[in-house]
């Protein structure tokens, strides 16, 4: 299972996205690689760290699933589906 | 893609004759003058091999396809001049001052439109060169200084009617191989840590001056030329300062040089222009609506910086920033920022495509963006020298701090906020000071053209004519008693 990361340009964050990342991995125990656009992973997560609009999880989906992380409180909710799909 | 240190030595590979205060500096990745610099250019080429940063760091090259870093790319659409903002502010609020490598970026978009239209005219080849160029740029992740500024010399007097001819850059010679320039370039930002040179004129040209009319790609350290690197406000402070100096990762300002250019040949697929005087003026302005276009996105980095620094150093003596005078002033800094940045996306998001395929902003925004500029970035230091107080003027050297015998008084007496060490206070301080002083200053008045210039442009294209009508029609005159209606 090949699980991506998106960041958005981190121009503006209001928080700290690399930090939600680093949450995510320690929590289902998987390193997550760099997107790809040659090569879609099974689960995207897009990394948005602020309200503007610069990015759009759509232009980075993967095959099974596709994730917005827009706050960091929607990390736990991610984790908490990412375990599902995991089966953990 | 080159990353940081694969840039810094990429430089050891380069060997250009810099004077420095009366000596030679031979190894700009570790020389204290120099150092700062090589640190904040190599920080672009340090985010776009990070995946945190690379949305805006990289691009495709729309040559070969491939993934570049994005100073070295021609702009396909609004998106990627939109990006292009981002992306320097991003740098510099982690930079705090100057990376460099834009005015390259810029010259070389200018480069890649004007070309195309001079072949147009002339049928010439210059496009088709100026790609090969631009791909070998791309293919080896090159630092180009952009170079446009010639001295001048007497303002009120053309190029070639100068007392001394080389007081604008000229072409001296044209052999079968090439061609020979000799003159000099002024405010040459980044020059010292990039591997080649773009230089193009300076100023609108007439027949008479058509072999100022030059635009070339030359090595920084080709046979004849010579920079000398240039002094700025507290710049000795390196040799042997670290919390005096403020930013001493990065320095202040890019690290400017006065460039010689002594009878240096050009090999012909180098030459981008020769002597087609009438599209001077087109280059220029190209140019430097692409520059102006960044200072939305570089110096409201810079100021988010200043602005943060400014409200730590409010905590730090104590003060807060929650009295009203500095939430106001804190405020007012925030809109002024914000303003550059919206104008500097608004240019960008209204750019239009050119003949050549390439994206080019709107001219009377980013005009607008940089005469802004000019103004706010005083205003910006002013407020945040009011809130930081006048300590910033007045504080003890960094060595009578860090000597045992009189550390003890500056620690006791420069403590304000009880949670804070003195040590931070000081630090904070010399940043503010060091970011609002002289050089920084100057460097946001005049770079990318001076105020009269983007007041000139911001008349020529503000459609003076359609506002009075557009008076005229709700005042309701009567046109035929109108004599200053412009007959068609």
């Amino acid at each position: 299972m090949v699980i991506s990361i998106k960041y958005c340009g981190g121009c503006n964050p209001h928080y700290d996205g690399e930090a939600q990342v680093k949450r995510i991995e320690a929590a289902i125990g998987v390193e997550l690689v760099p997107f790809d656009p040659h090569s879609p992973p099974d689960i995207s997560i897009v990394v948005k760290q602020c309200p503007m609009k610069c990015i759009e999880a759509s232009a980075f989906p993967g095959r099974l699933n596709t994730f917005l992380i827009d706050t960091s409180k929607k990390t736990d909710e991610v984790i908490k589906q990412l375990k599902q799909i995991l089966d953990y | 893609m080159m990353n940081g240190q694969q840039y810094r030595e990429s430089l050891k590979k380069v060997h250009p004759i810099i004077y420095c205060n009366g000596t030679k500096i031979t190894d700009v990745v570790n020389d204290p003058m120099t150092k700062p610099h090589v640190n904040a250019a190599a920080l672009t080429y340090e985010y776009a091999c990070d995946p945190r940063y690379e949305e805006l760091c990289t691009t495709t090259s729309h040559l070969t396809g491939k993934k570049i870093n994005r100073f070295t790319s021609v702009h396909q659409s609004t998106d990627d001049l939109i990006k292009k903002v981002k992306m320097l502010r991003l740098l510099a609020q982690n930079t705090g001052t100057c990376f460099q490598r834009c005015v390259g970026f810029d010259a070389m978009n200018a480069t890649f439109i004007t070309t195309y239209d001079i072949d147009q005219k002339y049928g010439t080849n210059y496009h088709e060169r100026f790609k090969k160029f631009l791909e070998y740029v791309q293919e080896n992740d090159l630092m180009i200084a952009g170079s446009m500024t010639d001295p001048k010399g007497d303002r009120s007097k053309k190029p070639g009617a100068q007392a001394d001819p080389d007081l604008y850059v000229h072409i001296v010679e044209r052999r079968d191989d090439g061609i020979v320039v000799r003159g000099a370039k002024a405010h040459q930002t980044g020059m010292v840590n990039s591997h080649m040179m773009l230089i193009l004129p300076t100023t609108a040209l007439g027949p008479d001056d058509a072999d100022y009319a030059v635009a070339a790609a030359i090595p920084v350290d080709a046979p004849g030329v010579v920079h000398l690197f240039t002094r700025q406000s507290n710049d000795s402070r390196r040799l042997n300062c670290e919390i005096d100096v403020g930013n001493s990762e990065f320095a202040v300002v890019g690290g400017e040089t006065l460039t010689v250019l002594n009878d240096v040949f050009v090999p012909w697929d180098r030459v981008f222009m020769a002597g087609e005087y009438d599209f001077a003026q087109q280059y220029v302005s190209t140019f430097a609506s692409y520059h102006r276009q960044n200072y939305g996105g570089c110096k409201a980095g810079v100021n988010d910086v200043l602005i943060g620094a400014t409200a730590a150093a409010a905590e730090y003596n104590g003060a807060g920033t929650k009295a009203s005078h500095i939430k106001d002033k804190l405020t007012e800094m925030i809109n002024m920022v914000e303003t550059l940045y919206c104008c500097s996306i608004a240019c960008s998001s209204q750019g239009t495509k050119t003949p050549a395929g390439s994206y080019y902003v709107n001219t009377l925004l980013a005009n607008t963006v940089k005469l802004n500029c000019t103004r706010f970035i005083y205003e910006i230091a002013r407020l945040a020298q009011d809130i930081t107080g006048g300590l910033i003027a007045t504080l003890p050297y960094e060595a009578d701090f860090k000597n045992p015998e009189t550390h003890q008084y500056i620690d006791k007496y420069l403590a304000a906020n009880p949670l804070v060490s003195t040590e931070n206070r000081i630090r904070m301080s010399r940043l503010i000071e060091n970011m609002t002083g002289g050089t920084a200053m100057a460097e946001s008045m005049h770079g990318a053209g001076s105020p009269e210039a983007m007041k000139i442009m911001l008349l020529r294209e503000s459609n003076l004519e359609q506002k009075k009508m557009l008076a005229k029609k709700l005042a309701k005159v009567d046109l035929s008693k109108d004599g200053t209606v412009p007959t068609k």
